[in-house]
Parts: C-alpha cells; sequence; structure tokens
C-alpha cells in the first residue's frame, strides 16, 4: 500500500511544508526538507507547477514557491482521498 | 396514458433506475474531483465504473420497459428480435464488458503493472480497448448470458485473491462487490426469467442495492 500512495504522499508532504512556511518557500531549503534528490525534487516541482498546485513568485530577486487554491484544496481533500483508497483498496 | 404504463412494476423500476442514476452521477463527480486533484490511476478507473454502471442500469431499464409494455415472455431470442432491441442488446454486452474492464483496472491495475508491463501499457491505452469491447460486444452478442455469467464468477474470484493478499479488512471492497452480485441477479432476471413474476424479489434486490449505492456515497462523499 505505501508504494500505491508513495506519490501522493510525496506531494502532500511538499504541499504542507511550503504552506507551514507561511505559504512561501524558497527552492533549496524546500528540496532539504522535503527528503528528496534533486532528480526527484525537480520532478514533483516540475508536475506540481504543471498541475498549478504551487506558483512560482520573485520578491526582491529571491525565488519563492507558493500554494495556488487548488494547492490548498489538495492538502483539505488529501485525507479523504486517502481513505477511498485505503477503503477500497484501489 | 397507456394502462401498462400504470403497473407499479414500471413505477418502481422508474423510481430504482432514477435513484441508481443520481447516486452514481453524485459519486462520478465527486470522484472526478479527486481525480483532477491526484491524477491516481485508480480513481480513474473506479470512477468510469460507475458511468459504465449508469450506461448499462439505463439499457436495462429500456429492455424491462419494453418487456412490461410489450409482455414478450422473453426478449432475447436473438433470431426473433427486432433491429432496435439487437442494438440494445448489443449496448448492453458493451457496457458489461466495459465494466468489467474498469472493475479489473480499478481494483489490479498496479498487479498488472508489476506482472507484465507490456500488458499493462495495452490495457491502459482506453482506445484500443474500447475498439476490442465494441467488436467483442458485437460478436457476443448471442452469447450475452456466458457474459454476465462470467461477471460474478470473475468477481468471485478476484475478491478471493485480493482478501488473500491484503492483510486488512476491506469492508468497502466487498460492500462493491455486492453490487457486482445484485447487477449481475439483475441482468440474470432480465434475461433468463419474465420479470414481472417476480415482483417481490425486484423489491428486495432494489432496497439492497440501493442501501449499496448510499453507503459507498457516505464513503465517497466526506
Amino acid at each position: 500500500m505505501i508504494k500505491k500512495r508513495e506519490r501522493l504522499e510525496i506531494i502532500y508532504d511538499i504541499l504542507v511544508l511550503i504552506n507551514n512556511n507561511h505559504n512561501q518557500m524558497k527552492p533549496t531549503p524546500l528540496l532539504r526538507k522535503s527528503n528528496l534528490s534533486s532528480s526527484q525534487f525537480d520532478k514533483y516541482i516540475l508536475e506540481l507547477l504543471e498541475k498549478d498546485f504551487i506558483e512560482f513568485s520573485t520578491v526582491d530577486s529571491k525565488n519563492y514557491y507558493s500554494l495556488t487554491k487548488k494547492g490548498f484544496e489538495y492538502i483539505s481533500k488529501y485525507k479523504v482521498i486517502l481513505k477511498i483508497i485505503d477503503d477500497f483498496d484501489l | 396514458m397507456d394502462p401498462k404504463f400504470l403497473e407499479p412494476l414500471f413505477w418502481i423500476d422508474s423510481a430504482y433506475t432514477l435513484t441508481v442514476f443520481i447516486i452514481s452521477i453524485l459519486i462520478y463527480s465527486k470522484l472526478n474531483n479527486y481525480y483532477g486533484l491526484t491524477a491516481y490511476e485508480g480513481l480513474k478507473y473506479f470512477k468510469n465504473s460507475f458511468v459504465t454502471l449508469i450506461f448499462s442500469f439505463l439499457i436495462i431499464y429500456v429492455l424491462k420497459t419494453i418487456e412490461i409494455v410489450e409482455k414478450i415472455d422473453s426478449l432475447f431470442n436473438i433470431y426473433t428480435m427486432i433491429k432496435g432491441e439487437l442494438l440494445l442488446h448489443s449496448l448492453l454486452t458493451i457496457s458489461i464488458l466495459l465494466f468489467l474492464y474498469y472493475y479489473y483496472m480499478a481494483f489490479f491495475f498496479n498487479d498488472v503493472k508489476e506482472m507484465n508491463r507490456t500488458f499493462y501499457h495495452i490495457l491502459k491505452n482506453e482506445k484500443i480497448i474500447f475498439l476490442f469491447i465494441i467488436v467483442c460486444g458485437i460478436v457476443f452478442t448471442p452469447k450475452i448470458d456466458l457474459i454476465i455469467l462470467s461477471l460474478p464468477c470473475f468477481s468471485l474470484y478476484l475478491v478471493y485473491r485480493k482478501m488473500k493478499k491484503s492483510q486488512k479488512r476491506l469492508n468497502y471492497f466487498i460492500i462493491y462487490n455486492l453490487l457486482i452480485l445484485f447487477y449481475t441477479i439483475d441482468l440474470i432476471q432480465l434475461i433468463l426469467f419474465s420479470i414481472s413474476k417476480y415482483f417481490f424479489i425486484d423489491m428486495v434486490m432494489y432496497i439492497f442495492q440501493t442501501i449499496i449505492y448510499v453507503k459507498i456515497w457516505n464513503e465517497v462523499k466526506n
């Protein structure tokens, strides 16, 4: 089961990290705290940007990631979705 | 109004089909929303299984209505069917096969992926599968009874396999399979028996099926 949920959990963890950091996080601390390899991190960040879960912004020449509305929705529905996947064993 | 449309069975069938239709749409839209967020493959197949069920229940309803109105003992004598009925019959076969596909993929896509990558990529390609199922649906229409009987056998085998592998209680998986069981009974009743003689069985089945649908909806909507 862990294997099946792995991707969803990693996405959730990244989003929660950004959210817990006042919804603004620099790429380097995010990579460090996510416990992912650099290539894995890039893959997930690209997916999150493509799916409009996070957005990239530059404030005072510093780069930040922040959650979008869809990103917040994912966090709020994550546990429900996981429960459905677990309960039906999808 | 034609007096045949005033028969209680017609109204019960109509109410039941409408209920199933509405609940399935609700379940589908919720699952679609979750799939939109996660792109989780299992959710995609699971939500689509409800669409095929709606499709199937609507065809069953139309066939039952024809049976009530025309008072035909069996619609399923393939050699005496008129063109419209034959088309409905083929659509029903296609919907059953489509359901089997989504059902299998929803619960076992990971197993297939681990077992055989090539087979998984073929199964994942919905366009090829649709085409294959449409051809099979047309070819196997005269053998619809065999396809219907394969449904519970296939499901029983998969339940057994899943229960053997899984270390936790799979209550909702079993509930979903109960839905398949009732769906199969509905199909068998429609195809092998004259429906009007089994009013009581119909009622009991409809109540159980509605309870199962509501239970699934309760789980999904939270």
